[in-house]
């Protein structure tokens, strides 16, 4: 009996296991991935994610554009919309490096730039085929694209092209070479690319798109004003695809079910299910208006147009009808909607009283004014029974956008735009221009590009960005670029000059 | 009794009777556990009676300290014991609420009194960054086990073990402090003894807030000449979501044995009414625990299977969500009827985020059954001449299953409706083997262990969901009423750890007056990256017992007096698994980018790191252990000094060169200091009365040495901390402290309210001593106002017996020079709320004195609260009723205990006590997620047949 409990306990040390390797189950193991075709097919996934925040809080992207900029704002509706002042710094021009939007807009820019950097080194491994080679291409493209969005955003910046050899704390490089390295990158990349049509991956439309947004704000980039007949071969390049042409109707790219239409050339995919991210319809509608839709989300009564803004569109226009919602709001079932604190029904007015409208500090200011002034937009169709994400693909890059640069370039270097601007005002239901100047384009690009992020880099290219408006006053040159985030200068000693 | 130096002995039966056989001149030794021993010289007398003196400072009793025992005269370390007499009374929701307040340097605490919330509890301060900083409990030899699959009446003691030289022993687990649970069992001195013990507790609500009236809020209106929509209802919110909540509890136990095997069998039942409507507990606990001897006693074999059944009805209250029923329930306005004219719930939209709280009590379903089960078997041997082996071993399952159902008429019809299952299984494989070696030499005592232990933990889990129910008959019961179900929407995981380790400590003694305790653990976790799997962890302590030197012989009012110091490193790794690893996790559905169709993605999470690795503790103690008069005084005093480095953290790092933005490493340290006392004191011992008494006090300064190590640093991002929410403000400059060097954890940090202006606006003043009316929320406005963490604790226990049969005992503890932010305060002491949405009445007040609050109130010292408290836990009478003349009864005991009688404090909040949020990072805010503290008043009963 003694000697065979001495074995069991001999036998329990003997076995003892010193394996501390761990087990993995519900995750891959990196050297195991990828696995399978399916898994390849969606390997560059992770370079494209980033993109899926820039509507909201975790990008700051379309806030950064639009905010900043005289076409919209985010009123202060008493208790609502305050959020630490950070809409009215934006508008104002009075931001700081510490603002969480703005800050996650740098980082989501770099990640996507490290991802592209990581899975560049994992094909170059792969065999040396055309197939490869056209990866490669894609993802350099997405780089370019990310690196676009940096010197647009931030000007002088770290320009890192490796994953295993990059330095620990990277340099910044000034705003021009960055420009240089990017277009070179580009124009190298783009013959390299396949034929195949996509309109959310990277495509020859979309790269030649990227690459006529760079020579068209060179000269902000650079300085240089020698680029626009490059803008103008670029605009031809993507019209020359002969793959894109602008729907009849105005609203006909922002549809729901928009992801098949000719206008887009490149687009994030949004999806209500599968790929949320685009609440702006939330952030725009009233309370009330949530029953207009028969949503299923609560509505949030925060974004708007700005009057002057609205006022640029005449009835005429079939995108004032398009693209806002004012006066009086129905329900579903057409009985209008009420709103309970300002003890009345739901009228929309396109008159903003005042950037912050607390009624304890100005008493005059009525509920209806604080709760119902501002045009709301419904640009994006916002579908019957919406839910918190809608569906509708975000453009990244539109042809009606390229026909504008096109005319714009043209412009800039003497010539007559007149057929590009007025192929924009015709579907709008407008009568055509002749000679059209600058300051036209500017107004047209404002009417046509609003509420798709464009108009910040619009204003700083056409040097109007620094103007006193509205509640805004002047601001200086160094508002034309948004500070490197703090978070990011504690981390790297070398990003602070 | 025993012959001294002889085997010669015998044990007296119930009575006291005992026969021996003796020859003149031999030495009985009689003792009994709880009293001093005595030794009598043996003359030819027949007939010997012995009176035992009891031992009231305890100093024969057995501490546990972790792989074996000691007595308590012999401890080195910062060791304390709470036996089962000495445990809080009353309404216990968790076992560990039965030491709260008396074990000197263990802070716990609850804000409120939610059965379904576990308590905080933390050893000489919470020193981690992201991992968790709760002790390890250890229940019977198994680590991991949660106190809560115990039952309060199942336990015969807690030791704490609080420095590194006593926790090392646990190596990477031991640095936030172990406790370690011992069980009843059954005896022979107990003899076959069946007990039954019940109480029922009515618990009310102490302290509400105090919300307008329907009429006070329409007469606000009328006086301002403001119009509003006027439901013409005057309705409590408070009330019609809070209820007096009912505790039932039953324990049923049965123990007995003989010298060769003993069992302790026990059923416990507790039904845990929650005073908010909807929420509660229910808990069933089986435990049954069976010792045999054998192989001429040689051999021991023990164990203890338990099994826990409890179901959890859960109704949130965390934050100013739309389900948050407290947050729902004070802004919602008084004239607003809970039910409309047909019966339905009425919902107006008054404003944003503005739902009826009893419909989400009643319509929402969020249901939790758990099912918990403990094996453990253990074996010692003695081989020979003092060496002995162990063998334990562990299975620990823990089972839950979770319902949540929101219908389609949730809302007045405005959701698409929710229905959601979820898994989730936890599994822990523990196999240890120890070798004991005993022994004494002359003078010399020797004890030494040495041993291996191999723990594996394996997590699985699954949930489903979906919206848009067809049916809110079945709710979650059946997910196939629901139609709108997507990729993502189902889900699993499945992950494992190991720890390995080899320890061994030796205890050597000489002639009980030198001691001196030597450990070391060696510990590898598969947490831990490549370069670092390893990790050593010693220790050493010393102590001198003074009292016994010959020239202390004159200080005869002295009779106990024993200098200890220790020196130890312990760690901790309770932090997630797979941090050290590039793995690549599936994101869930993102589109292929290249057509356009639906795929699915993967995605690397975080940056792998090789040199990742345990939290380190280094822990200087220094003890003193006194006794006066016979110790009818006696106290200990700790003093100590802490240093926790290698911080776990997940810390930003350049993207690129990085994939990711995040990489989990160890970087940072904490310093805690404290002092302990624990006096014990005899006040009273007559025959018809007699009064013991325990104080302790403790304070502790937690200090946030460095944020960076040499690779990793925190960013300025990451350092400002508490933030809140609430109507108009969320993100951006909504914070409330900052994590700085040099200040402690919980520094509120922002601008400092000095007054009103001629105006009434609020004014404050920044660093520079600039005032302002405008908060500016810029950080070169904000200062340190306060401190969320607490200067000093004390708690003061006290059981008085008198006429035999009276039992009298009370708790008072206090915890003192902590502030609360109080965001509830922030946003319903403001008078821009009215008409529409309610208010306290301290909005009116301030609006009559004139101060103007902004109605998207700003961040400042203005709601800064101090919340010192001072609280009778516990105060009860117990009356043993006499049962000598009935055969078959041996005790019965009745008594009335009430709970929270009084809690003494400033502070205008629900609950005062300390509230730690986001891995204990930010401490004492209060924003509308506190639920209702208790009074307690509670009827039990106990008998033992």
């Amino acid at each position: 009996m003694k000697k065979i409990l001495y074995l069991i306990f001999l036998a329990v040390a003997a076995i003892a296991c010193t394996d501390l390797d761990d087990k993995i189950y519900d995750r891959i193991p990196a050297d195991q991935y990828p696995e399978n075709e399916k898994q390849v097919a969606t390997i560059m996934t992770p370079v494209y994610l980033p993109m899926k925040s820039f509507l909201d809080d975790g990008g700051g992207w379309w806030y950064a554009q639009e905010v900043s900029s005289d076409e919209m704002t985010v009123p202060t509706r008493d208790g609502d919309w305050a959020d630490g002042n950070k809409w009215v710094e934006l508008h104002t021009h009075t931001w700081n490096n510490f603002n969480g939007d703005l800050n996650n807009m740098w980082f989501r820019f770099y990640e996507g730039v490290a991802e592209a950097n990581r899975l560049i080194e994992v094909a170059n491994e792969w065999d040396d085929n055309n197939e490869t080679a056209s990866f490669i291409a894609k993802l350099k493209v997405m780089r370019a694209y990310y690196y676009y969005l940096i010197i647009d955003n931030y000007g002088d910046a770290p320009y890192v092209t490796s994953y295993t050899n990059a330095p620990e704390y990277p340099t910044k490089i000034s705003r021009s070479s960055l420009f240089d390295s990017v277009v070179k990158e580009l124009e190298a990349n783009i013959p390299i690319l396949s034929d195949n049509l996509t309109k959310t991956g990277v495509s020859k439309g979309m790269a030649y798109s990227l690459l006529a947004k760079l020579y068209l704000n060179a000269e902000t980039y650079t300085g240089r004003t020698d680029l626009w007949d490059e803008a103008e071969a670029s605009c031809d390049s993507v019209i020359a695809l002969g793959l894109y042409r602008l729907e009849s109707s105005v609203t006909g790219a922002f549809i729901t079910e928009n992801q098949s239409s000719a206008e887009n050339i490149w687009a994030i995919p949004y999806d209500e299910d599968s790929y949320g991210g685009f609440l702006l319809h939330l952030r725009t509608l009233h309370y009330e208006m949530q029953y207009k839709y028969d949503m299923t989300a609560g509505t949030w009564n925060g974004f708007c147009a700005m009057e002057e803004h609205y006022d640029t569109y005449t009835d005429e226009d079939k995108r004032k009808e398009g693209y806002f919602l004012v006066g009086p709001q129905f329900s579903s079932s057409g009985e209008p909607l009420y709103d309970n604190i300002a003890k009345a029904n739901l009228v929309i007015d396109p008159f903003i009283p005042m950037l912050v409208m607390v009624k304890a500090q100005t008493f005059w200011l009525s509920y209806k004014a604080i709760r119902m002034s501002g045009a709301r937009v419904q640009k994006f169709e916002i579908k019957m029974g919406a839910k918190f994400d809608l569906s509708n693909d975000f453009p990244i890059f539109r042809y009606a956008d390229i026909l504008l640069m096109k005319g714009e370039a043209m412009i800039r270097q003497g010539e007559n735009g007149d057929e590009y601007i007025n192929m924009i005002r015709s579907r709008a239901g407008l009568d055509p221009w002749t000679n059209v100047t600058l300051d036209q384009v500017l107004e047209e690009r404002g009417r046509e590009m609003f509420w798709e992020a464009h108009r910040r880099q619009d204003l700083i290219r056409f040097g109007k960005f620094g103007e006193a408006w509205w509640e805004k006053a002047a601001s200086g040159p160094e508002r034309t670029v948004f500070p490197i985030p703090q978070s990011a200068l504690d981390a790297n000693p070398n990003l602070a000059d | 009794m025993l012959i001294k130096g002889t085997e010669i002995g015998t044990t007296s039966d119930i009575e006291g009777n005992y026969s021996l056989t003796f020859s003149a001149g031999d030495m009985l030794v009689v003792s009994f556990v709880g009293y001093l021993s005595e030794e009598i010289v043996l003359g030819t007398q027949t007939q010997i009676d012995v009176q035992l003196v009891p031992d009231i400072a305890k100093l024969d009793e057995i501490i546990v300290i972790g792989y074996g025992t000691q007595k308590k005269s012999d401890k080195t370390g910062a060791v304390a014991m709470v036996t089962s007499e000495d445990f809080n009374q009353g309404m216990m929701q968790d076992p560990i609420q039965s030491i709260q307040g008396k074990v000197a340097g263990v802070s716990i605490s609850k804000p409120g009194s939610d059965p379904n919330a576990g308590f905080k509890v933390k050893i000489r301060g919470a020193s981690g960054f992201r991992s968790n900083t709760d002790p390890l409990y250890v229940v019977d030899g198994v680590p991991g086990v949660d106190p809560t699959t115990i039952a309060p009446e199942d336990i015969e003691s807690f030791n704490v073990l609080k420095d590194a030289s006593s926790t090392a022993i646990y190596g990477s687990r031991g640095s936030n402090g172990v406790i370690l649970i011992q069980t009843k069992k059954g005896s022979v001195s107990k003899l076959n003894t069946v007990e039954f013990s019940t109480y029922f507790s009515i618990d009310k609500v102490a302290k509400k807030y105090d919300m307008l009236s329907a009429d006070e809020v329409r007469a606000w209106a009328d006086t301002n000449n403001i119009s509003f929509t006027d439901n013409g209802a005057s309705t409590d919110w408070q009330d019609e979501i809070f209820r007096t909540g009912y505790t039932q509890n039953y324990n049923l136990s049965a123990s007995g044995g003989s010298e060769a095997a003993n069992y302790n069998l026990s059923l416990t039942h507790t039904d845990f009414e929650g005073v908010i409507k909807g929420s509660g507990k229910k808990r069933t606990i089986g435990r049954l625990s069976l010792n045999q001897k054998a192989i001429n006693n040689k051999l021991t074999i023990g164990a203890t299977l338990s099994a826990t059944v409890e179901h959890n009805d859960y109704v949130s209250y965390s934050g100013s969500g739309s389900n948050d029923v407290i947050y729902q329930a004070l802004q919602r306005n008084p004239t607003d009827p809970v039910y409309d004219s047909l019966g339905n719930y009425f919902e107006i939209s008054r404003d944003f985020n503005y739902f009826n709280p009893v419909a989400i009590i009643e319509q929402r379903q969020d249901e939790r059954d758990a099912k918990r089960y403990l094996g453990n078997l253990n074996m010692d041997f003695d081989i020979y001449a003092g060496f002995s082996v162990g063998l334990n071993l562990g299975y620990r399952r823990d089972d839950s299953e979770h319902f949540i159902f929101e219908p389609s008429t949730f809302r007045n019809n405005t959701t698409s409706g929710y229905g959601k299952r979820e898994y989730k299984n936890y599994e822990s494989k523990l196999i240890e083997t120890t070798l004991n070696y005993n022994n004494v030499f002359g003078k010399h005592n020797l004890n030494a262990v040495a041993g291996y232990s191999f723990q594996e933990d394996t997590e699985t889990g699954f949930f489903a969901q979906g919206s848009d129910p067809y049916s809110d008959y079945v709710k979650s019961n059946n997910l196939g009423a629901l139609l709108d179900v997507n990729a993502g929407d189902v889900g699993s995981w499945k992950g494992s750890f190991r720890i390995v380790s080899f320890f061994g400590r030796a205890v050597y003694n000489y002639n009980s007056k030198y001691y001196l305790t030597a450990t070391l653990r060696q510990d590898g976790s598969s947490k831990f990256g490549k370069n670092n799997e390893w990790g050593l962890f010693p220790s050493a302590s010393a102590a001198w017992n003074v009292h016994s030197e010959s020239f202390m012989q004159q200080f005869d009012f002295l009779s106990q007096f024993k200098l200890r110091a220790g020196w130890g490193i312990s760690g901790n790794q309770e932090f997630s698994n797979y941090r050290s690893i590039l793995t690549y996790e599936v994101y869930g559905t993102a589109p292929n980018f290249d057509t356009g169709e639906d795929a699915i993605a993967f995605q690397a999470a975080r940056n792998n790191n090789e040199d990742l690795k345990w939290e380190e503790n280094e822990e200087y103690n220094i003890g003193l252990d006194v006794g006066f008069l016979q110790n009818r005084i006696s106290g200990s005093f700790e003093f100590y000094n802490k240093r926790t480095y290698d911080l776990l953290n997940e810390y930003r790092v350049p993207q690129p060169p990085n994939a990711s933005e995040i990489t989990w490493a160890n970087a940072g340290s904490i310093r805690n200091k404290g002092f302990e006392a624990m006096i014990s004191a005899f006040i009273v011992e007559k025959s018809n009365i007699s009064w013991s008494t325990n104080f302790i006090f403790s304070t502790n300064k937690i200090k946030l040495e460095s944020l960076e190590g040499a690779n990793y640093s925190w960013t300025d991002r990451d350092k400002k901390k508490g933030w809140i929410s609430g109507r108009g403000v969320s993100g951006g400059y909504a914070w409330t402290q900052f994590l700085e060097e040099g200040n402690e954890i919980g520094t509120f940090f922002m601008p400092q309210y000095v007054g009103m202006d001629s105006t009434g606006n609020l004014q404050y003043q920044d660093a520079k001593g600039n005032v302002s009316t405008n908060p500016n929320y810029a950080d070169t406005m904000r200062v340190v106002v306060g401190q969320g963490l607490p200067d000093f604790e004390l708690g003061w226990s006290n059981t008085i017996t008198f006429y035999n049969h009276f039992d009298l005992g009370f708790s008072l503890r206090g915890v003192f020079g902590h502030d609360i932010y109080n965001v509830t305060r922030m946003f319903y002491a403001n008078y821009n709320n009215l008409p529409n949405l309610n208010a306290t009445r301290e909005a009116l007040d301030l609006y009559e004195d004139g101060t103007r609050i902004a109605s998207t109130p700003a961040v400042s010292s203005y709601y800064i609260e101090k919340a010192s408290f001072l609280r009778l836990d516990y105060v009860s009478l117990g009356y043993n009723i006499p049962v000598s003349n009935l055969e078959w009864m041996k005790k019965a005991r009745i008594y009335f205990t009430v709970n929270n009688l009084f809690t003494l404090t400033d502070y205008t909040g629900m609950d005062p006590e300390v509230k730690y949020d986001d891995n204990d990072l930010v401490v004492g805010l209060d924003q509308y997620n506190v639920y209702p503290k208790t009074r307690s008043y509670v009827f039990g009963l106990n008998v033992t047949f």
